[in-house]
């Protein structure tokens, strides 16, 4: 009994002295308390734009540098906000060793970005307002029930976003083993459509006091819009109603996995679970030499959570950029072009990102090696598998981006696709030999087994990337879309050909010369 | 049909094997028999082509392994020691892969995909991603994999590891039938008595070098010439002593077991 009443006394001890008495927790208090300031003051200089924007129409989004600014703030606000209030974060943010810059995953602020950047970029602007004030309430002298309310608001919203997560990483861990997986992708895809259909009817109505020079942060919850619209009680329960939804799917997938464990292996991975692919036809056009390694380079793409991620948040950021053209198109003409551009780099970033971490399959590396295989096929056909599986990507981004703009871009979009394709391949040949990182079925795009090394390589060709479809655009800008921009493309297309066959047998070369050391990081990985 | 003269092989410093000089001829089971780390692994990840040696000639099938990799390449058939499977392919899958890599005809590679499954129980598996195979399954499937373009050297990295008795059965008497075409079969094993009933001849390495070697039939009566010691109960007792295995007497010093 004593020793059981020792081993308490230690645990009261060692876990609660050290994590609430120590110089430690005193420092992260102390940072916590300077951010508590800094949310107050972004919150406060927030409050000032949503008021100064309202009142200076001539300013809104004209000025790119303002937007990007703009973007930037909100897009920073969310993360720090998202941090603090977290309330299981919060207790660890306490202690001074275990307070990260991002101690939320990842995927949680983009997918909170996501889901606030689908609201006008107004809403976000009053969104940001709202959550920044709720860390440094409690300091100020507002009433009791505003910041219940909107400390539910914010507690609700941050909830339903960790469903959405939680729902999404669910979703993704079923890959392969769930047969109804199109049913549930559906079942997201039109609650979400629902709640942000829901949220744009809501009455947004912002009515200020026009006299910036007494706006305090006392002026903010005196706004008509805590008085007149009945919006915030709306989110509220929109928020809550959608929280209780999303946790039962999400619950009912957890039990589901629960089940999928207990069995036994044998039927865990059984016949109905595989995507059983013809690749028949798709290959038949390639030599024979190399279908093989193209088939089967096709099936790990389609069975790798990774590659899958990564052409769903292509698919994401498609149909963001459709809505914000559909919807708002009329309040951002005058920057639509520069929006539309900086919508659309981060797809063709993510493809850079995907093929330069495209890495080679962990133990079956070792066949390459003692196989009669081609190591220079083996490369070529794992760039064209790449290049297959993201066909119809390509075409659908090209397509919805000419019906948006005019038809006449279509080719020009579909060739700078594919020469940067081109030159993506062409880098990442190189990185993959150089910081060999092995395929994994089940590993997504957030959570990587082992840091991503800095490469020379890989940063030009990144900067050649970049670069790339700008100098194509400043052509089209300064020639117009005709026979000297055809002429410059497809001679740059035919020369980028020839420099890519030229680097794939040095490639190939660099992988005979590497192949031991590959296999060695591989076979411990 | 398989001859290493003096191969080296340095892992930064440590000696992994040292001037080993082997020669296996054609129509035989030979046996690669030594403890952890005695170079075995190292030894046929050379003669596969793995890994490069440092120093050394090999011969295979009459092609020198420097000069003719891929002519030798196209004849061997292989179980490395991590298997080298390909885990998002299912098994059905991987065997097709492997077939026409190897340059199988294709009207013929779906029946004998068919027969070795069927050989070796893995026909209600071949739907399944190999990645959900059991260790015995996963390797059944390196010996099909290893077999299916009908090689004429065949180097198996502890082929017997993990697997039930019938299949275990079944591989010896895959292996008996490659002999008897006049086909060479290299295997390396921790255990002397598992290869005593197939082999016709085996070698024990420790340390990097060969300590002993023998026609199977003769490891006995070799023994007993060599070793001063009358007779040797068992291959076990055998394979400790040539191996000069020490250590294992201080069983006594765990006196409170």
């Amino acid at each position: 009994m004593i020793s059981l009443i020792y081993l308490y006394y230690r645990i009261l001890i060692n876990v609660y002295k050290d994590k609430f008495f120590s110089k430690n927790t005193l420092a992260g208090m102390i940072i916590l308390t300077i951010l508590s300031l800094f949310f107050i003051s972004f919150g406060y200089f927030f409050g000032y734009l949503v008021v100064y924007l309202n009142y200076h129409a001539e300013l809104k989004l004209e000025n790119l540098f303002f937007s990007i600014r703009q973007s930037f703030c909100i897009f920073s606000g969310v993360i720090i906000l998202s941090n603090s209030l977290s309330p299981l974060k919060f207790i660890t943010q306490l202690n001074f060793n275990t307070l990260k810059p991002f101690p939320l995953s990842k995927s949680s602020i983009i997918t909170f970005a996501i889901i606030t950047g689908f609201i006008d970029i107004r809403y976000l602007l009053l969104a940001e307002l709202l959550l920044s004030l709720i860390a440094g309430a409690g300091g100020f002298s507002i009433s009791f029930i505003s910041a219940l309310i909107l400390l539910s608001l914010s507690l609700t919203l941050l909830y339903f976003i960790h469903l959405v997560v939680e729902l999404i990483q669910s979703v993704i861990k079923l890959f392969g083993s769930m047969p109804k997986l199109k049913v549930i992708s559906l079942l997201i895809l039109f609650s979400g459509i629902i709640y942000l259909i829901i949220l744009n009817k809501l009455t947004w109505i912002i009515v200020v006091n026009n006299n910036l020079i007494s706006w305090n942060i006392n002026s903010i919850f005196s706004l008509s819009i805590f008085h007149q619209g009945k919006w915030i009680y709306q989110l509220l329960m929109l928020n809550i109603i959608y929280s209780f939804g999303l946790f039962g799917i999400v619950l009912v997938i957890k039990i589901f996995h629960a089940n999928l464990d207990s069995k036994h292996v044998t039927t865990k991975l059984s016949k109905t679970g595989i995507i059983r692919i013809k690749l028949s036809f798709l290959i038949s056009f390639f030599p024979d030499k190399i279908k093989q390694y193209i088939e089967k380079d096709i099936r790990y793409i389609i069975r790798s959570n990774r590659s899958l991620l990564a052409i769903f948040i292509e698919i994401v950021i498609l149909l963001f950029f459709c809505y914000m053209h559909l919807v708002h198109s009329k309040i951002y003409d005058h920057v639509y072009i520069a929006l539309s551009f900086v919508l659309i780099v981060p797809v063709f970033f993510w493809d850079f990102f995907l093929s330069n971490y495209w890495g080679f399959e962990k133990k079956g590396f070792g066949f390459y090696l003692f196989s009669n295989s081609d190591l220079r096929e083996a490369i070529l056909s794992k760039n064209i598998s790449f290049i297959l599986v993201r066909f119809p990507l390509v075409i659908i981004v090209s397509v919805i981006l000419s019906f948006l703009y005019s038809f006449k871009y279509l080719p020009v979009i579909l060739l700078i696709s594919y020469l940067l394709n081109i030159v993506s391949l062409m880098f990442s040949n190189f990185v993959s030999i150089k910081h060999p990182y092995p395929v994994d079925l089940k590993e997504n795009a957030f959570s990587q087994t082992q840091p991503a090394k800095f490469s020379l390589i890989g940063f030009i060709g990144l900067l050649t990337y970049l670069i790339l479809p700008v100098i194509l655009l400043f052509i089209i800008y300064k020639l117009g879309i005709g026979f000297s921009f055809y002429s410059i493309s497809i001679l740059t297309l035919f020369i980028i050909i020839i420099v890519y066959i030229k680097l794939l047998s040095y490639s190939a070369s660099l992988l005979k010369e590497h192949k031991e050391i590959i296999y060695k990081k591989l076979i411990k990985l | 049909m398989i001859k290493i003269i003096d191969l080296s092989k340095n892992y930064n410093g440590l000696l992994a094997l040292d001037k080993l000089t082997l020669s296996i001829p054609e129509s035989s089971i030979f046996g690669f028999v030594g403890p952890n780390g005695a170079g075995k692994s190292t030894t046929l990840n050379i003669l596969t082509g793995i890994i490069l040696p440092t120093s050394g000639e090999i011969k295979i099938l009459g092609y020198d392994l420097k000069k003719k990799s891929i002519d030798i390449k196209k004849r061997i058939g292989v179980i490395p020691e991590i298997l080298a499977l390909f885990d998002g392919l299912t098994g059905e899958e991987h065997l097709t892969f492997v077939g026409k890599v190897y340059g199988v005809k294709k009207n013929i590679l779906p029946d004998r995909i068919k027969e070795l499954l069927d050989f070796f129980d893995l026909t209600s598996a071949k739907d399944r991603l190999i990645e959900s195979y059991s260790q015995g399954m996963r390797k059944k499937l390196a010996f099909a994999a290893s077999i299916i373009h009908s090689p004429d050297v065949l180097f198996l990295d502890e082929p017997f590891e993990n697997v039930d008795p019938i299949s275990r059965k079944k591989m010896k008497e895959v292996l008996n039938k490659f002999k008897d075409k006049g086909k060479t079969v290299m295997i390396t094993s921790h255990s002397l008595i598992e290869l005593e009933d197939l082999c016709d001849e085996v070698a024990i390495i420790n340390k990097g070098k060969i300590v002993f070697q023998s026609a199977t039939k003769d490891i006995r009566s070799k023994i007993k010439d060599k070793i001063t010691k009358e007779t040797y109960q068992s291959l076990e007792e055998i394979f400790l002593d040539i191996t000069k295995h020490d250590g294992i007497e201080k069983v006594k010093d765990l006196s409170w077991l």
